[in-house]
């Protein structure tokens, strides 16, 4: 992929709980996302308020990684388990579809 | 001192330290290459790596009050409840990864106590030992040193005061003071970590009275000050660890602390890192509130561990055929219970915590006192009921080099052979996980590791109010 294409992907933000007793494997998860989505956004876990669009990866229901999101709350996703996963894949779709 | 980022910065920074280690009569020259150590260090050093993963960013580091850097959580004063708990989830995450202790807890639970307890020294006495004290955080928060907790004494006759026993060192006093320090004699014992920690921060082990002033000492020294000897305490199997990989258990992050007697041969201290001397009636509040933060902890890191015991239980049972059990299942539900029992005392004495006057956030001590109290219990009952389950193959397996003999090696995995498609060396393997984790030094830890059980008793007796309990029950029946 050229310079040109790079600078035109949205980056995505990955912001993470810290792990305490997740029920599912939070890195794992997000590997997979990354893996499908590599063309189309950078993803970062590094200067999160840089970020066009975040996801905030909890490890359970309590969701720790919204604290202190507020600047984000209409452009981030949540996810909190496994399950979430699909509702995470449409989410970057309709992000993608977006545009801008 | 260069600041320790990285897994690699810690272990580098404990070959250069020099410290006078002894391993079974023998000086270690250096302790990051001896495989009686290695397993402690490696553990310990994941305090170092987890703080660097955006995973575990969140619990793993924090913002100094003092300086607004960012800090590794285990050099933090907590600064609210969520601190607290946070705490709490830290040690948890951390346990998950290591199925064993990793010893930085007590040396960030003695900042802790230090920190609020100088405050109020100084409030009595008008001496400056808190802002000495900040001074000497900011160097443990920016160079991110590992801390050894040094309050329990060697205590000799334990029916006598420090003062009174025979032999002056059995309580580690104040020896001499001069303009420019004070000179200690004495010894810690159990020292969690000590080996490959870079410094000490002495406390006193119990309340004073006015004859054991010398005793009433506070004080931080690096461990590789001259007249400082750390010799590392035996553990059950600690051979193991000078074996093949399957029969050490947890290989690479071993077993407990790894605990040293720690000697202060008249060893100088400068003024700078002396924070109690001599002012014996704070003694007590300070032993009171590095016992309760301990405590705070042990739901957090023993329920961490304890949730890697239910997992190699419960694949001890798949392996062997009986997960389907009833009573195996019932058995693991009661683990899970005991586990989360644990674990919720320390986030609830967290959650009703509260602001010290020195601005430092500190948990209930009833509560914390009872959570290590419920530890004492509850693991030596999880740890029953894996072996329960794992059955008495964990106390009667071959070694690992019977398994890879050319000579038996079949019939070992011939008779070991469980569950259709397990390899029996994974069955092998998780059995010995649970042999390291249920027994011997394991438990020992969990009886009287932050105190024994009866220290926990004493402050019911101060702490449980029970004047109180005894005017509810009257007013409730009538009586005046």
């Amino acid at each position: 992929m050229g310079g040109d294409a790079m600078d035109n992907m949205k980056k995505i933000g990955i912001k993470y709980c810290g792990g305490c007793n997740p029920s599912y494997e939070r890195v794992e998860v997000v590997q997979r996302v990354q893996s499908l989505f590599k063309d189309r956004f950078i993803f970062s876990v590094d200067d999160l308020q840089d970020s066009d669009r975040m996801v905030l990866v909890s490890g359970c229901p309590r969701a720790c990684a919204n604290k202190n999101s507020g600047n984000f709350e209409p452009l981030s996703h949540s996810i909190l388990g496994e399950d979430d996963f699909e509702s995470l894949i449409k989410w970057l779709t309709a992000s993608d579809q977006e545009g801008g | 001192m260069k600041r320790i980022v990285t897994k690699e910065d810690y272990i580098q920074s404990l070959k250069d330290l020099h410290h006078v280690v002894y391993y079974n009569g023998k000086r270690v020259e250096d302790v990051t290459e001896h495989p009686a150590l290695r397993p402690h260090i490696n553990s310990a050093a994941l305090t170092y790596e987890l703080a660097l993963r955006p995973e575990h960013e969140d619990l793993m580091t924090a913002t100094s009050h003092l300086t607004g850097r960012k800090i590794n959580r285990f050099t933090h004063i907590h600064q609210s409840v969520d601190d607290l708990i946070k705490k709490v989830q830290m040690l948890r995450l951390i346990a998950h990864e290591t199925g064993s202790c990793f010893q930085r807890c007590v040396g960030f639970d003695a900042l802790n106590a230090t920190y609020m307890t100088t405050y109020d020294i100084d409030q009595k006495y008008k001496t400056d030992y808190f802002e000495r004290f900040k001074k000497y955080l900011i160097h443990i928060q920016d160079s991110n040193v590992m801390l050894v907790g040094g309050m329990t004494d060697v205590k000799g006759d334990r029916s006598l005061p420090p003062a009174k026993q025979s032999d002056p060192d059995l309580f580690t006093h104040i020896v001499e003071r001069r303009s420019d320090g004070i000179i200690i004699r004495g010894a810690k014992a159990h020292m969690t970590g000590g080996v490959n920690s870079h410094e000490i921060l002495i406390m006193p082990t119990q309340a004073m009275r006015e004859e054991d002033k010398d005793y009433a000492l506070a004080c931080a020294i690096p461990l590789n000050t001259p007249g400082v000897v750390l010799i590392f305490g035996r553990q059950t199997n600690e051979e193991r660890k000078f074996e093949e990989e399957i029969d050490v258990g947890n290989p690479l992050y071993g077993l407990v602390g790894g605990e040293a007697l720690i000697v202060f041969e008249n060893v100088f201290v400068p003024w700078e890192r002396v924070f109690l001397c001599g002012e014996y009636d704070m003694a007590g509040l300070l032993v009171e509130r590095f016992a309760t933060l301990h405590r705070q902890n042990y739901g957090g890191c023993k329920g961490g561990v304890s949730d890697v015991l239910v997992g190699a239980t419960a694949l001890a049972a798949e392996y062997q055929g009986t997960a389907g059990a009833s009573h195996v299942k019932e058995k693991l539900a009661e683990m899970i219970h005991l586990a989360e029992t644990i674990y919720s005392g320390s986030v609830a004495c967290s959650a009703m915590g509260y602001k010290t006057p020195s601005g430092a956030y500190y948990p209930d001590p009833l509560l914390a006192n009872t959570t290590k109290h419920n530890v004492t219990r509850h693991i030596y009952e999880i740890a029953r009921l894996a072996h329960d389950i794992a059955g008495g193959i964990i106390a009667t397996m071959p070694f690992q080099g019977d398994l890879e003999s050319s000579e038996v090696g079949r019939y070992v995995k011939k008779y070991l052979a469980g569950a259709k498609g397990i390899p029996v060396e994974a069955r092998i393997k998780i059995l010995r996980l649970i042999e390291n984790m249920s027994g011997g030094t394991a438990l020992v830890e969990s009886m009287h590791g932050a105190g024994s059980p009866q220290t926990q008793k004493v402050m019911y007796g101060r702490l449980g109010n029970l004047e109180q309990k005894k005017r509810w029950a009257k007013r409730i029946v009538g009586i005046e």
